[in-house]
C-alpha cells in the first residue's frame, strides 16, 4: 500500500469534514439561520479531497464552485463560515463569498463565476509557475457543464503547445444545473476531448477516493517532473439540486435511482476499505463524525451570533475604501 | 530627446521595462518572426521565444493567461491585433482582472497591462475600426490609457507597466506611425495628469488621439480666420480623469466641448461633459457639446469618414458655443 496509515486516515477526515459541513449547511439553510449561495459537493467528495492531498502545501489551484473538501482543506473553517455570509471576521471580509473566494497566499487561485473562463487563466498561473521556474504544479477542477465553454480548449490546447504544469480535473457529475448531459455532451467520455488536442487523459471513478488520489498523484508528478499537463474525467453523481435552494423537482426519478446505485456514497466506499484494512474502526469513524459535527456546529453557532450584531457586518464605508480598487488610489479613478 | 515613431517610442517603452524586469513577459499573435503587425515591438530578436510569446489566434486566452500569470506574480503584457477583439477577451478583462484586488479586500492584485489597437486608418470596416474606450470605462477597477503623441506613448507605457493595477492601453492606428520628439532612458508620466496641448481664452475642447490631430487643426484655423482662441487638451489617462486641469481651463473659456470617434450616444465623452457641467456649472457660458460618430456601425472603406468626427464639424460646433 502507497499511503501510510495517518494518511489514508487524514484523507477521510477531509472527505468527513466536507460532508458534514455541507449536512450542517443544509440544516441551517433550513432553520433559516445560516443561508447563502451554497453549492454543495454531497457524494462529490473524494475528487476535492484527492486534489487537497496531492497537492502539496504551497501548491496552487484553482476549485470549481462545488469542491467544499478543498476549500476547507487549507481553512479555518471560522473565517471561512464568515466569508460565506459576509460578515468582517471572514477572509475577505465577507466581500469574496465562497464562490470568489480569492487567497492567494493560501493558494487560491480566485474561480470566475463565469463558468469556463478560469481555465485559461489558471492556465495562465500554471505558465508562471513554469516560467518563475517553482518546480510547483497545480490543479483546476471544473464541472462537466462547464467543460463545454470555448475558453476551455483555448486553454488546454495552449498547455499541451507550452507543456504547462497543470492537472485538469473535471467533475463528471452528470447534472448542469438542471439539464442533463443529453443536452451538452457528445462524446463517449469527456476525456476523450483532451485527447484531441493531444492531451493525456483518463476516466477515473470519481467516487472512490484511493483510485482518485494515485492518479492525481501520478498527474501532478508528470506535471512537476516534466511538466505536462494532463486531463482527468472524474465520474461521479450530483446527489442533491444544484444549490441549497433547490429541490432539483425537475430530475426524472428513475433516473435518479439508478444514479445513486451505479454511484455509490463515496464516504461509505472508503470507510468498508479502511475497516476491511483494520486501519480505523466504526467505532473510531463515528467519533471522528461526531467531533467533526460538534467543531462545525459551534463554528456556526459563533458566526450566528455575530451576524446579529450589525457592527460586524461591513458597511459601504468598510467596502468602499479605494485601495480595495485600485493599488494607489487617487483622484479621478473613483 | 530624439525623433521617432509613435510606435518606436512604445518599442523603446517596453524594451526598456522588459530589460529592467525578467517577470514581463510580451504576449499576442503574429509577434515572432514576423514581428507585430500594427505595431513592431522590436522584441522577439532580443528576448526570443522564453519572454515574446507568439500565442494562439485566441483571444480571450491571451488576455485570461496574461491575468493567470499576473496573479501568480509575474507582469505580462499582452496584445490584441484589434481593440475591436476586447470582445472576444471580455470576460477576463471587465470580469476577473479588475475583481482581484477588490474580493481580496485589498490583499491580491493582477498587474498587467493589456495594448489594443483603435480606431480607424485604412477602411477595414465595421469590426476592424472601432474605438472602444466606453466598453472599458465602465468597469471599475481598470485604468483606461489613450496616448496621442508618441512623448506620451512612451512615458504612459512605461507607467502602465509598472503599475500594480490591471491597464488597458489603447492606441489609435491613425496616430501610432505619426513622428514626435521623445525623451531618450528613463522617461514616466503619472497617470491622471492631462497635457493641455494649446493655450486658449475662448474654448475648452478636450480630445485625444485622432480627434485630437484634427482638434489641433481646427483650433488654428479658428484662430487664424475668426480670432477664436481655442484651449485644447489632451487627457491622456481617461481613468483617472484628470478632472482639476479641466475645470480649471473651463474656469477660463466658460465654454466646453469634448470630441471623440466612437459613437457620441452613451460614449464618454458624455460623462466628460456631464462632469463639467456639474462641476463648473457657474462658469459655463453655454451648454456643454459633445461630438461623436452617430449610432451606426462603421461603414467599409472610404465611406468611414462620413461617419467620423471632421474638422469642419468641430469648427461648427466651436462657433455655436462662441455665438451663443
Ligand atoms: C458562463 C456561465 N453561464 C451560466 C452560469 C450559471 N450556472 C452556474 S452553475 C451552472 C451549472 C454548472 O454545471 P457544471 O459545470 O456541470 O458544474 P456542477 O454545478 O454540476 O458542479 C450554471 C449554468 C454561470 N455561472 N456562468
Ligand atoms: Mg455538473
Amino acid at each position: 500500500m502507497k499511503y501510510t496509515n495517518n494518511e489514508l486516515i487524514s484523507m477521510y477526515k477531509t472527505m468527513v469534514l466536507g460532508r458534514i459541513y455541507d449536512d450542517v449547511l443544509w440544516e441551517e439553510n433550513q432553520k433559516g439561520r445560516l443561508y447563502s449561495m451554497f453549492h454543495f459537493s454531497t457524494g462529490q467528495e473524494a475528487i476535492g479531497t484527492a486534489a487537497a492531498h496531492a497537492l502539496r502545501e504551497n501548491e496552487p489551484f484553482m476549485p470549481s464552485h462545488r469542491c467544499r473538501p478543498l476549500h476547507l482543506h487549507r481553512l479555518d473553517i471560522y473565517k471561512y463560515l464568515a466569508e460565506q455570509v459576509g460578515i468582517k471576521d471572514g477572509y475577505n471580509m465577507g466581500i469574496s463569498g465562497d464562490p470568489h473566494l480569492t487567497l492567494l497566499d493560501k493558494g487560491f487561485i480566485p474561480n470566475p463565476g463565469v463558468l469556463g473562463q478560469g481555465c485559461p487563466i489558471a492556465t495562465g498561473f500554471a505558465f508562471a509557475l513554469k516560467y518563475m521556474k517553482t518546480g510547483k504544479a497545480m490543479v483546476q477542477l471544473m464541472g462537466d457543464g462547464t467543460y463545454n465553454q470555448g475558453a476551455v480548449y483555448e486553454a488546454m490546447n495552449w498547455a499541451v503547445v507550452q507543456k504547462l504544469p497543470i492537472v485538469y480535473v473535471v467533475e463528471n457529475n452528470a447534472f448542469a444545473m438542471t439539464t442533463t448531459q443529453d443536452v451538452y455532451v457528445g462524446t463517449e467520455a469527456l476525456s476523450d476531448r483532451a485527447k484531441g488536442l493531444g492531451m493525456d487523459s483518463i476516466t477515473v471513478n470519481g467516487n472512490d477516493i484511493l483510485a482518485m488520489r494515485e492518479i492525481m498523484d501520478i498527474a501532478l508528478d508528470r506535471a512537476r517532473i516534466s511538466s505536462t499537463p494532463t486531463m482527468i474525467e472524474a465520474v461521479t453523481y450530483r446527489r442533491q439540486g444544484h444549490f441549497a435552494g433547490d429541490t432539483a423537482d425537475y430530475r426524472d426519478k428513475s433516473f435518479h435511482e439508478q444514479m445513486l446505485l451505479k454511484h455509490p456514497d463515496p464516504i461509505l466506499n472508503y470507510e468498508k476499505v479502511l475497516i476491511q484494512r483494520n486501519i480505523l474502526t466504526q467505532d473510531e469513524m463515528d467519533i471522528i463524525k461526531v467531533e467533526t459535527r460538534k467543531m462545525i456546529t459551534g463554528a456556526c453557532d459563533m458566526v450566528y451570533e455575530k451576524m446579529q450584531n450589525p457592527a460586524n457586518k461591513p458597511s459601504i464605508q468598510d467596502i468602499i475604501k479605494p485601495e480595495f480598487t485600485y493599488a494607489s488610489p487617487m483622484e479621478g479613478l473613483i | 530627446m530624439s525623433k521617432m515613431l509613435y510606435m518606436s517610442a512604445m518599442a523603446q517603452a517596453v524594451q526598456e521595462e522588459m530589460e529592467a524586469d525578467k517577470n514581463i513577459v510580451y504576449m499576442g499573435e503574429d509577434i515572432g518572426k514576423f514581428g507585430g503587425t500594427f505595431f513592431k515591438n522590436g522584441l522577439f530578436p532580443i528576448y526570443g521565444k522564453e519572454r515574446v510569446i507568439e500565442m494562439p489566434i485566441a483571444e480571450n486566452l491571451i488576455v485570461a493567461a496574461a491575468l493567470g500569470m499576473a496573479t501568480a506574480g509575474m507582469r505580462p503584457i499582452c496584445e490584441l491585433m484589434y481593440a475591436d477583439f476586447i470582445s472576444l477577451a471580455f470576460d477576463p478583462i471587465c470580469n476577473e482582472a479588475p475583481k482581484i484586488r477588490f474580493q481580496s479586500a485589498g490583499k491580491a492584485s493582477a498587474p498587467m497591462t493589456l495594448i489594443s489597437f483603435q480606431g480607424t486608418i485604412d477602411g477595414s470596416g465595421s469590426v476592424h475600426s472601432q474605438c472602444v474606450e466606453a466598453w472599458i470605462a465602465n468597469v471599475p477597477g481598470l485604468k483606461l490609457v489613450v496616448p496621442s503623441i508618441a512623448s506620451d506613448a512612451k512615458g504612459l507605457l512605461k507607467t502602465a507597466i509598472r503599475d500594480n493595477d490591471p491597464v488597458v492601453y489603447l492606441t489609435h492606428k491613425s496616430v501610432m506611425y505619426i513622428n514626435g520628439d521623445v525623451p531618450d532612458g528613463e522617461y514616466t508620466i503619472p497617470f491622471g495628469k492631462a497635457r493641455v496641448a494649446r493655450e486658449g481664452r475662448d474654448v475648452t475642447i478636450v480630445a485625444w488621439q485622432r480627434c485630437y490631430m484634427v482638434a489641433m487643426e481646427a483650433a488654428q484655423e479658428l484662430e487664424e480666420e475668426f480670432g477664436i482662441s481655442v484651449e485644447v487638451i489632451d487627457p491622456r489617462t481617461l481613468i483617472p480623469l484628470d478632472k482639476a486641469t479641466i475645470l480649471e481651463s473651463v474656469k477660463k473659456t466658460g465654454r466646453f466641448l469634448v470630441v471623440h470617434d466612437a459613437p457620441k450616444k452613451y460614449g464618454v465623452g458624455g460623462e466628460i461633459a456631464s462632469m463639467v457641467a456639474e462641476e463648473a456649472y457657474h462658469d459655463l457660458k453655454s451648454a456643454p457639446l459633445r461630438l461623436g460618430a452617430p449610432s451606426i456601425p462603421i461603414p467599409f472603406f472610404k465611406l468611414e469618414e462620413q461617419v467620423i468626427v471632421s474638422k469642419q464639424q468641430i469648427k461648427e460646433a466651436v462657433k455655436k458655443l462662441v455665438n451663443e
